[in-house]
């Protein structure tokens, strides 16, 4: 063999090789993120490929190659028994595909997606080649490599130590290496280059060393600068400037209200739920003419956190108990409180025993924050209240009982607020508190009032929120309609506190055997509303925001009978009930072992698709791009390999059909050696001349010994390459 | 985009990457992000200190392998290259834009045997120093073509380990090398001698035998032939002396070179050029007076009786030069002695008044040079009419060479 041809395949295999090992820390987190992956084989088989691309065989016999290690990887990983079979393959793909179609991701099986894995694998070796030896830039690759490995140690429960060290190796010694090869204009001899390379790679090692040796013993520091995940999902209104653009979300200061915000669609956290509520999470009762504030310092009392009593309800509900696992992602990660719906008795999370309460801020907090851990999971226990009608209009609250707490206002609110208050009551007619609170509720739904999240003005120095709402702009969002009503009803001396807290987020997936749901709620579903309190009921929330619905309905106690009918008659027939129940019950502890998984892996699994889809979408694009020269190559190894005349006819065809698409008609008066001439005049030489004289040979001597020479091969391949680049 | 700019947009680059990573280390902590903010560091504080270092320290020298070179032959070209301080450097590149005589290889007649010769431009060495102080780049340059050559311009590039920045350094070279017209062995055909140099034989012969034609003597002095010696003087005086014969009586040759550059093909130029150089050495050895004169430029002609001179002179012809040597006007002097050689590539209008003005008493050979696809019918033609100038002519083709020796004969 030719020694330079020598020097350029170690040179490739050096650098192929580098690249395998820096692709071989794509694979190894997957061990850690995904329990099913099948790590061993997902190695095996990305070696494989990119021995099969190593060695540059032909296009077909190297996809060939590949397919069959695909299908062989792919019975090993779902033990089938014939290695060479492609039914298990079709079974998974048209099982799989309608569990995508209707973005049902958790219910995609393991082999399934072991065999994106290995689709990727496949596709990636190809990437990596074109990456590494035809483009000979793999910058690309090394940030992409050094970007995952970072996202995943910050993200997940990846750790990253040793990773990023051999990553940080493999990344610079590849990267070295290609831009090596880059950088030498011609090749070297084989003896010169084995002396450069060790000495290349000498130099490159003792600056690498150091590089490492010093990264690795530097003092490692704790963050200095705060964790920008939270400071860019809550917004801060201390710092609120008044022209300032808030961002929708949950935060804890509401001491200065009003001005526009931008909507946010972070995820803060999932709920997995039998039924769609409002979350709460807190409640205030200090109105200061700009914002809330609390009238008390929290103190938390403990509370065995499987009874948990919040004071809400004056009397036990009594219907079914329910159940959601509320799961919250590491946006809301500094979150310390529950967000429980109403009704909450239990609240278990990693810790059993006792969870922190604070009643009157309707507080629930996790036992332990001094250890800065976050909540991550946790599973509520609800009962969902009824409010009924006939006794909240029956409920009197004796003025010595009333706590001025509740009925607070800033002694500079406006006078008219408390006339508006007087005048909707007159005007409805109302003379319980029921229906005062139902007055003033409706009172916003009026088309005086308008939602709107940007056009929202803040309170001027001397201005009352509420009074600059209800009088001047009447158009504003939940925290301007919930403010407002407590403030009206306040006025009226009834009792009422400003409750925060989420709505019920949206449906992302229905899990037909189960009664349950999975909500995902984001910093878009962050709300305010009112709570009233009843005597002998308890706190009852109002939603007076427009284009809301509350999360509880006030029934009248006939309707209540009538709802809870349906459900007796539906047992009429026990014992499928029962099976029914079983079912769902064994579905529902198997889905809560691997909720967890899911929630991680049906993310994972979307970007691995959308990433197949680009890698692909990329690749036939490329093709596309370079087709003609891969329909020229075709052509020449047909005509190389079979010399025959053939061959040669239909490559001449292709020329001609070339040149058409470069503007060079063949006119019909034209002759072959006329046309001939137009060709050569453009592309300066002879070839075509030459080319189309051997084709009238080819024509008018059908049959009779015309040799297809290598000189009209090569001057049919440089015309070709001519006709191609010159349209670029 | 110029290289300065490219280097200024890597550097930059690379603090955008290391702004990137100390943002990523002050957020997170941690052992990850650290060790890649301070093993980066490590690099880019190598990047940046190649990116500083100066090339302007360095110091270049060129050598040729010999001193004077002929026409088609092969010249070692030495650059040695002297570092002021040894920074590791991976890869070093001497690129030579070549001076644009160097070019293009010499052709003549004699080399359409040869296999095709490749255009050069540009001479790339590559180099791995490392530490080496002292580099040497050395090419070969074949097959060079006649003439004197200067200028073409040299760059040296270096780069990091990572191949991020290329440092490049100008040199300017202004030594010159110069190529004489290849060297011919003329062995001239005993006819055409016989024919040409009538007169000289004649002469020699009655001045044997009748010495007395001789009109003059004078004192011997080294160098004189032996056969001039006048020995019934030195008999009588015991003197040396020589004989002196009169000017009109010695035989005198005009070796005429026709320089067409516009019109003829470089291969007949060329070895139009080296005949004469072959002739008038030739003759310069018989001893036969000689004297050489170029036309070029349809009026322009140089006048040379000096081999070195004459040499030196052809080296240079050739129209990037013309401005070096202007001769006075003048005509062939026209004796009836002289022979003329006439060497032409073309049949201009020099040529034609040349041949008219001398045509009545003269004794001329015409050597026409050409390929032999490029004389057609009309010219063959026109050849043959030369002979109403008293001219006899004949014609070198490429097919004329056979070996390095060349014959000379008449048809």
């Amino acid at each position: 063999m030719n020694m330079r041809h020598t020097a350029a395949n170690v040179e490739h295999f050096i650098i192929y090789t580098l690249g395998l090992f820096l692709f071989l820390e794509w694979v190894y987190p997957i061990e850690t993120l995904f329990e099913s992956a099948n790590v061993q084989l997902l190695i095996v088989f990305l070696i494989y490929t990119f021995l099969v691309t190593y060695l540059q065989l032909r296009w077909w016999l190297s996809f060939l190659l590949k397919a069959v290690g695909f299908i062989i990887v792919i019975n090993v990983s779902i033990q089938a028994k014939q290695l060479f079979s492609v039914m298990p393959l079709y079974e998974q793909i048209i099982e799989n595909a309608q569990f995508i179609a209707k973005s049902n991701w958790h219910l995609i099986t393991e082999p399934f997606e072991n065999m994106l894995f290995f689709t990727l694998i496949w596709l990636v070796s190809y990437l990596v080649f074109y990456w590494y030896i035809v483009l000979k830039n793999n910058l690309l690759f090394v940030l992409l490599t050094f970007f995952y490995i970072t996202v995943l140690d910050t993200f997940t429960v990846y750790d990253g130590t040793i990773p990023i060290i051999r990553v940080f190796i493999f990344a610079i010694l590849s990267f070295a290496c290609v831009r090596f090869s880059a950088t030498w204009q011609k090749e070297l001899p084989i003896k010169k280059y084995v002396r450069t390379i060790i000495k290349y790679v000498l130099l490159l090692g003792s600056i690498l060393s150091i590089a490492v040796i010093a990264g690795y013993i530097v003092p490692k520091d704790e963050p200095a600068w705060p964790d920008p995940v939270p400071f860019a999902t809550m917004f801060n209104q201390n710092e609120a400037d008044e022209e300032q653009v808030k961002k929708s979300g949950y935060g804890t200061n509401d001491d200065t209200l009003g001005g526009p915000f931008e909507t946010d669609d972070t995820l803060l956290f999932t709920s997995h739920s039998d039924t769609k509520h409002y979350y709460k999470v807190e409640t205030k009762d200090l109105y200061t003419g700009k914002g809330w504030e609390r009238s008390e310092e929290i103190i938390y009392e403990k509370q065995a956190n499987d009874s948990i009593k919040l004071g809400m309800f004056d009397q036990p509900l009594e219907n079914d108990e329910k159940e959601a696992m509320i799961t919250y992602e590491d946006s809301f990660a500094d979150m310390d409180l529950f967000a429980y719906p109403y009704g909450t008795t239990a609240i278990r999370y990693d810790l059993n025993d006792y969870i922190f309460v604070n009643q009157a801020s309707s507080l629930l907090k996790k036992r332990d924050v001094e250890n800065g851990e976050s909540i991550e999971q946790y599973d509520v226990t609800y009962r969902e209240p009824t409010y009924i009608e006939e006794q909240l209009s029956t409920s009197e609250t004796n003025e010595a009982d009333k706590q001025a707490r509740y009925t607070q206002l800033p002694d500079e609110l406006p006078e008219r607020i408390h006339e508006l208050a007087e005048e909707i009551v007159e005007d409805a007619g109302a003379t319980n508190t029921l229906e005062k609170a139902q007055a003033v509720e409706a009172h916003f739904s009026s088309t005086d009032f308008v939602y709107e999240t940007t056009d929202v003005a803040v309170p001027e120095a001397d201005e009352d929120y509420v009074d600059q709402f209800l009088f001047e702009t009447q158009q504003g969002y939940c925290d301007n309609y919930s403010t407002s009503m407590v403030v009206l009803l306040r006025a009226l001396d009834i009792e009422a506190r400003w409750v925060k807290g989420f709505t019920g987020g949206d449906e992302v997936l229905t899990n037909e055997q189960s009664d349950k749901s999975t909500y995902e709620i984001t910093n878009e579903h962050a709300h305010s509303w009112v709570e009233v309190y009843f005597a002998g009921v308890g706190w009852v929330p109002f939603e007076p925001t427009k284009g809301f619905t509350p999360d509880q309905p006030i029934v009248p106690e006939d309707d209540m009978e009538e709802a809870e009918d349906p459900l007796n008659e539906e047992s009429l027939d026990e014992e499928q009930i029962e099976s029914e129940e079983d079912e769902s019950v064994e579905e529902n502890e198997q889905d809560s072992i691997e909720q967890k998984d899911e929630q991680g892996k049906s993310t994972i699994l979307k970007w691995l698709l959308i990433t197949l889809l680009i890698i692909i979408a990329g690749l036939t694009a490329y093709l596309v791009y370079k087709r003609r020269e891969i329909r020229m190559k075709q052509l020449y190894n047909r005509m190389t390999r079979e010399q025959s005349i053939a061959s040669f006819e239909k490559a001449f065809t292709y020329l001609l059909k070339l040149l058409r698409k470069r503007g060079l008609t063949k006119e019909e008066s034209m002759t072959l050696r006329e046309y001939a001439v137009t060709v050569d005049k453009k592309y300066a030489g002879n070839k075509m001349k030459k080319l189309a004289t051997f084709y009238e040979q080819v024509l008018y001597n059908k049959g009779s010994n015309v040799q297809l020479t290598k000189t009209i091969v090569n001057q049919w391949k440089q015309l070709c390459d001519e006709v191609i680049k010159n349209n670029k | 985009m110029s290289q300065t700019f490219k280097n200024r947009f890597v550097l930059l680059l690379l603090f955008v990457i290391f702004a990137v990573l100390y943002a990523y280390m002050q957020f997170q902590g941690g052992f990850v992000s650290s060790f890649l903010l301070t093993s980066y560091s490590v690099l880019l504080l190598y990047e940046l200190i190649f990116y500083m270092f100066p090339m302007k320290g360095w110091s270049v020298s060129r050598s040729f392998s010999e001193k004077q070179v002929y026409a088609g032959d092969r010249v070692d070209v030495n650059i040695s290259l002297r570092r002021a301080i040894p920074f590791p450097v991976h890869y070093l590149l001497y690129e030579e834009k070549l001076a644009e005589s160097l070019r293009t290889p010499y052709v003549s007649l004699l080399t359409e045997q040869l296999t095709q010769i490749k255009k050069r431009d540009v001479i790339i060495i590559e180099k791995a120093p490392f530490f080496k102080r002292d580099v040497t780049f050395s090419y070969a340059l074949e097959h060079i073509a006649r003439g004197i050559h200067s200028g073409g311009s040299i760059r040296l590039v270096t780069t990091d380990i990572f191949g991020l920045f290329k440092k490049e350094s100008h040199i300017i070279v202004d030594d010159e090398l110069i190529i004489y017209p290849r060297q011919l062995n003329v062995r001239l055909a005993s006819d055409w001698a016989g024919r040409l140099l009538d007169g000289y034989i004649t002469t020699a012969k009655s001045f044997e035998q009748d010495s007395v034609t001789s009109t003059s003597v004078k004192e011997f002095s080294p160098g004189d032939k032996l056969s001039t010696i006048h020995w019934k003087q030195f008999a009588k005086q015991g003197e040396l002396m020589t004989k002196q014969f009169d000017d009109e009586k010695r035989a005198h040759i005009s070796v005429a070179l026709f320089y067409d550059e516009k019109n003829a093909s470089k291969q007949a130029q060329e070895s139009a050029i080296e005949y004469c150089a072959a002739l008038f050495n030739h003759f310069t050895n018989e001893q036969i007076e000689v004297e050489a004169s170029i036309h070029y430029d349809s009026d322009q002609v140089i006048r040379e009786n000096n081999s070195r001179n004459l040499l030196f002179s052809l080296t240079t012809l050739s129209h990037q030069m013309k401005e070096k040597r202007v001769d006075e006007t003048k005509t062939i002097q026209s004796s009836p002695n002289t022979t003329f050689v006439y060497l032409a590539t073309t049949m201009n209008e020099q040529l034609m008044s040349e041949l008219k003005k001398n045509s009545p008493h003269q004794d001329a050979v015409l050597l026409y040079f050409s390929h032999s696809t490029a004389l057609n019918d009309e010219d063959k033609k026109e050849l043959k009419n030369l002979q109403n100038y008293h001219v006899r002519v004949q014609l070198i083709t490429e097919k004329t060479f056979i070996n390095d020796q060349v014959e000379v004969k008449s048809e």
